[in-house]
């Protein structure tokens, strides 16, 4: 059995990826089930200021988890790390009686923590993805941006290579899309900063949205809410304030294979992105081919 | 704005003559906290060549691990590094010594707070106290909670307003997303174990 573990910003300002995730999945023939009971893993607050929450947080939904005997599903590359990292530092048998203590529930017997992209990338729904495609992306031209989190967890063997991250690339591409190779997909996008230093956090978003343009891109395809959420408040901010080049939408891998799936603006929220959804996916979701050859 | 505090927590005068006759009491006590191996700091380099935040830096990642190595306390922790650190692990996954440094940076942080110095970036300890407030009251965040109360600390209500209306009437801001307990057992138990 498998749960999923939404995390917190699924439910606001990453809505559209959970949206579009439960959509993806149901298409495919998966239903999900939510975590009964779960809490906010700390994200990058909790291990910033207090060792002891950093991984009692966590941990109480992996209590969770054990105790269902059920693995964890994890969308947002924030709580995956944190999981991931908890549930490799409780192998230390003092830090697990100490965070057991804290967490006041057993925690012992093991589970499988998977991101959405390695359950995705399996080899089933990689083919099925690319069979059951309804309609045509061929035209658009996507780069796969992975931020930080989602493959740096040092000590752990992850589901992609850690410096050249592959995974969404195959499933854009059994999609149907036009991947691109660029150099910047696993660059920080700056995190929380966008919050507390605005400026710092533009320089570092425009420098990817910079790259992004100059490879050519018509799409950013991320699987991280904070990444999504930053490089579109970027082309947001700027275009508040100055006449802006064109916007590169950033959308949600589930998003993409949604499109490609036939989903619709309802489905997958499209309309929800701050910069640019306007320009080219409203009109590409309502005038993309149905593909006319099934194979 | 940023930019005052960042020059306010530059200068201070590291004596390196000094610090070379400091004791190993610190570099202990930073490895006893993190769990990490900061003795194993060739000084190769990697971390800072690899770091975003590195322009930003006093120290880079590297000279700050020298430092701790050197023993100078009050020069590693009065020091902006690990403010300026955004957890993003490029460091930590290309270390060929295998020392999580961006672990230790948070080790640093905590030691530092503990032992009262200011921070380099105040809102950046803010912003975590906030958001860890928001969970210990309801178990999860809902980020127009803490967009609020972060805006409420900073004594600029109405910042970011048009940000909130847009992302609210494009269905990405919920009032109450969640109704659930808090966590505030788990978080008294960590604070008497502390």
């Amino acid at each position: 059995m498998t749960h999923f573990y939404p995390g917190c910003t699924l439910s606001s300002s990453g809505k559209a990826y959970s949206r579009s995730l439960y959509w993806v999945f149901q298409r495919l023939g998966r239903q999900i089930e939510e975590l009964p009971d779960w809490s906010c893993c700390g994200a990058t607050s909790a291990h910033a200021l207090d060792r002891d929450l950093a991984y009692a947080l966590p941990a109480r939904n992996l209590a969770i988890a054990q105790e269902m005997r059920s693995d964890l599903m994890v969308a947002c590359s924030a709580c995956y790390h944190r999981l991931k990292t908890t549930q490799q530092a409780l192998g230390n048998p003092e830090l697990q009686k100490r965070v057991q203590q804290l967490v006041d529930r057993p925690l012992h017997g093991s589970l499988q923590i998977k991101n959405v992209l390695e359950i995705l990338t399996e080899e089933s729904y990689l083919e099925r993805i690319h069979q059951e495609r309804t309609h045509e992306l061929a035209g658009l031209k996507v780069a796969c941006y992975y931020g930080c989190l989602a493959t740096r967890i040092p000590r752990v063997a992850g589901f992609d290579r850690v410096e050249n991250p592959t995974s969404m690339e195959r499933l854009a591409s059994a999609a149907g899309a036009n991947v691109l190779h660029w150099p910047y997909k696993t660059e920080c996008c700056g995190a929380s900063l966008s919050v507390t230093n605005e400026a710092l956090s533009l320089t570092m978003c425009d420098r990817i949205l910079q790259m992004a343009r100059r490879c050519g891109a018509d799409l950013l395809v991320t699987s991280c809410p904070f990444c999504q959420y930053n490089l579109d408040w970027a082309q947001w901010k700027v275009s508040q304030e100055e006449a802006q080049t064109k916007a590169i939408p950033v959308i949600f891998i589930t998003q993409l294979l949604g499109l490609a799936l036939g989903g619709g603006d309802k489905e997958l929220m499209l309309s929800s992105n701050l910069a640019g959804a306007e320009h080219v996916l409203c009109p590409l979701a309502r005038t993309r081919q149905p593909l006319l050859v099934q194979k | 704005m940023e930019a005052e505090e960042t020059v306010a927590a530059l200068p201070h005068n590291v004596q390196r003559d000094e610090c070379a006759a400091g004791s190993f009491d610190f570099i202990k006590e930073v490895e006893d906290h993190s769990g990490e191996r900061i003795s194993r700091c060739f000084q190769c380099d990697k971390c800072a060549t690899g770091c975003p935040m590195a322009e930003h830096m006093v120290y880079t990642p590297n000279e700050l691990f020298r430092l701790i190595q050197l023993g100078d306390q009050a020069g590693v922790l009065a020091s902006n590094t690990f403010w300026y650190c955004i957890s993003c692990y490029t460091c930590s996954v290309r270390c060929p010594n295998d020392i999580d440094i961006a672990h230790v940076m948070d080790s640093v942080r905590e030691l530092a707070l503990r032992a009262g110095y200011a921070p380099a970036l105040t809102q950046a300890r803010d912003f975590h106290r906030i958001f860890l407030g928001c969970v210990r009251r309801f178990g999860r965040v809902s980020e127009l909670e803490l967009m609020a109360r972060y805006n409420l600390h900073r004594k600029r209500p109405f910042q970011r307003l048009s940000l909130g209306w847009t992302l609210l009437r494009k269905g990405r801001l919920e009032f109450w997303p969640f109704r659930r307990r808090g966590l505030r057992e788990l978080f008294k138990r960590v604070e008497e174990l502390r």
